[in-house]
């Protein structure tokens, strides 16, 4: 792949990328350099990358796979709020930021592989898509999602 | 929230945009944080054992001890060099595997054997040490007493090493286990 196309590519892709640091690492140091070990491991990547699969899901293979498997610091004591902030019904643009917060909250108590999953399935990847991403039985997938769904609606109503 | 206003809040969570000019330098290994202080360390330790290595033969007495105790000290500082090299390489290519799961079992067998790797290079370039410094010298209370020093404070370091190694493998292990 020629690195023209490949700074295009991460460039159209780069939210998948910024979520997955949103999402693994807590300081915005950390997430910056998640952000760039994600982007060197593409580029390390690159070359086994035929089209074959879309870009989006090698995407998210690899940057799910650098996010798990890279040394992280000492955790911040992050402190989660008991109650989650509610949603105001009248300003849509609020309510969406404070929707996205609240997301992001319940999915940061989720482990490695739930992140992993759940991330697939709320960006329409198929069952058959995250097994290839996951290396997880498709049924497994299926049983896995189903909980991690009610975890996430547990975690989104306290 | 419904399911479909968690995805729509996940589609449209928002994100800084990096320019291409950012994400090319990315690209660099210069510019890479892990692989920059990788860098730094080995050049210090090259520069360091080099300049050791060339004033040792005749300031430490090494022309008056055996070739054999000789080679044992390059071996030893040799040793540990050879392994940051591998680790540079090692840390350059993180993903190996088909899927998350091959990766990171891949990745798991690499880590323990490099981290036990590690720590023998350690034990090795201790040893070599102790064996150079100590060779031809008549040992009495107090010498004994100075080697006992120094082992005490080789093998907690050696510890040290051993267990921030257990605590690294055992949290990869953890992440492999959530994906079997």
């Amino acid at each position: 792949m020629h690195e023209a196309h490949f700074l295009t590519l991460i460039k159209e892709h780069q939210g998948i990328i910024h979520k997955i640091c949103r999402l693994y690492r807590d300081s915005a140091e950390d997430r910056e350099d998640l952000f760039q070990e994600i982007t060197f491991q593409l580029w390390k990547g690159a070359p086994g990358f035929r089209g074959d699969a879309k870009a989006s899901t090698w995407i998210y293979r690899i940057a799910l796979n650098t996010a798990i498997a890279t040394y992280r610091k000492k955790k911040a004591d992050v402190q989660y709020n008991e109650v989650l902030p509610d949603i105001p019904e009248e300003q849509p643009d609020e309510a969406l930021a404070l929707r996205q917060e609240r997301l992001f909250i319940a999915l940061k108590q989720l482990d490695d592989s739930e992140k992993a999953i759940i991330t697939l399935y709320l960006d329409d990847f198929t069952y058959r898509q995250m097994a290839e991403v996951t290396g997880i039985s498709e049924n497994n997938v299926g049983v896995r999602l189903n909980r991690i769904k009610t975890k996430l609606q547990q975690l989104l109503i306290k | 929230m419904e399911l479909d206003q968690l995805k729509s809040a996940w589609k449209d969570a928002p994100a800084p945009a990096k320019t291409t000019e950012e994400i090319k330098a990315m690209l660099q290994e210069n510019k890479h944080p892990v692989l920059k202080q990788i860098r730094k360390q080995f050049t210090f330790e090259i520069i360091a054992w080099s300049a050791f290595l060339l004033c040792y033969y005749t300031m430490l007495d090494g022309d008056k001890k055996p070739a054999y105790i000789n080679a044992v000290l390059i071996a030893s500082v040799l040793f540990p060099i050879l392994h940051s090299l591998a680790g540079y390489r090692f840390s350059k290519y993180l993903v190996n595997g088909a899927n998350i799961r091959q990766s990171l079992d891949n990745y798991f067998s690499k880590v323990k054997v490099y981290a036990f790797v590690s720590v023998v290079s350690r034990v090795l370039y201790a040893a070599g040490l102790l064996v150079f410094f100590s060779y031809g010298i008549d040992f009495n209370r107090g010498k004994y007493y100075l080697l006992g020093v120094a082992i005490a404070a080789i093998s907690t370091q050696l510890f040290w090493l051993g267990r921030l190694w257990a605590k690294r493998i055992n949290k990869l292990k953890g992440a492999t286990l959530l994906f079997n």
